[in-house]
């Protein structure tokens, strides 16, 4: 086979490949032909000391994998550099958008407080209400002895009443303090259901 | 010997060749032609890949009114060699216990 023949018979066998590829791997054989050429071999044998014309075209295709590779490989890594992108952008603008986010959980903290504070001194009414109920009792009955027996049966009678007050109170606050429970754990609930959402939509 | 070994044993051959000089194709084939037997459908994709993870460089000189291809080595090709002659003294040496050992 002659160079000619050779290399036509050659770009047959490596159809797919883009041509700067074919190209490149052309000049590679002609040159070793030539330079056999120069040492004294005849066209015909400087052709065939290539070898197998198949081996020889796998060699090609083999190599144009190769490089293919390398492209896709630089190619993933532009899509690599826009994700490295987004988490440089995340953890610059840490301070910004935390601060933000700190300041939203703040207000809605200091709201929830608020409301739990007006528990606490309902509760506080309760335990002074029933304190001071226990007290004008006791002292009522002392008041029996030391003063007058009226004076007496008013600081019972007031005391009770006291008493009664801060049953009453004890069982409102309860009430409250069951149904602000319950708020928060709905609010909790929705505020997960949102991340969900969001995480599955992912 | 198994394709993937082969191939990387090749290579070294190649760099070695080229570390005593730039070379051409043919050349190189002659040079490794007392060692190994190797044809260009072997040597080229080897050139082509030590090329591409720049092991050597490729530059062009006229000769006889044609241009021929030189290969030259750099410094990540000796680093190359340098690699592979630590490994393998490493290999040497459990070469030699597994020798004295079946003794």
């Amino acid at each position: 086979m002659n160079k000619n023949q050779f290399f036509e018979e050659l770009r047959k066998k490596c159809n797919g490949i883009p041509k700067s590829e074919l190209e490149k791997s052309f000049e590679f054989y002609e040159e070793t032909i030539a330079d056999r050429i120069e040492d004294g071999m005849t066209e015909d044998e400087a052709v065939a000391a290539l070898g197998d014309i198949d081996e020889v075209a796998e060699s090609i295709l083999q190599n144009a994998s190769l490089t293919a590779l390398v492209k896709n490989k630089f190619e993933k890594s532009k899509h690599s550099i826009n994700k490295s992108l987004w988490i440089t952008l995340i953890i610059i603008g840490f301070p910004l958008w935390f601060s933000i986010l700190l300041a939203g959980f703040s207000i809605v903290f200091s709201l929830y407080i608020a409301v739990w504070s007006i528990i606490i001194s309902l509760y506080a009414i309760v335990f002074a209400f029933g304190l001071s109920g226990i007290a004008s009792v006791i002292a009522g009955f002392i008041f029996m002895f030391v003063k007058t027996v009226p004076v007496g049966i008013c600081s019972i009678g007031a005391g009770s009443l006291l008493v009664g007050l801060c049953g009453i109170m004890f069982i409102l606050s309860k009430k409250i303090t069951q149904s602000l429970i319950k708020f928060t754990k709905i609010c909790m609930l929705s505020v997960k259901s949102l991340f969900i959402k969001s995480g599955g939509a992912n | 010997m198994s394709t993937q070994l082969g191939r990387s044993l090749i290579e070294l051959c190649v760099l070695a060749v080229l570390k005593r000089g730039d070379s051409y194709g043919y050349q190189i084939i002659k040079d490794l032609g007392d060692y190994i037997e190797i044809s260009e459908s072997t040597l080229y994709p080897i050139l082509r890949r030590l090329e591409q993870n720049e092991s050597l460089e490729v530059y062009t000189v006229e000769h006889n009114s044609r241009l021929r291809k030189y290969y030259k080595i750099t410094d990540a090709g000796r680093a190359k060699i340098e690699e592979f002659k630590i490994e393998w003294k490493e290999i040497l040496k459990i070469y030699n216990f597994i020798v004295s050992e079946g003794e």
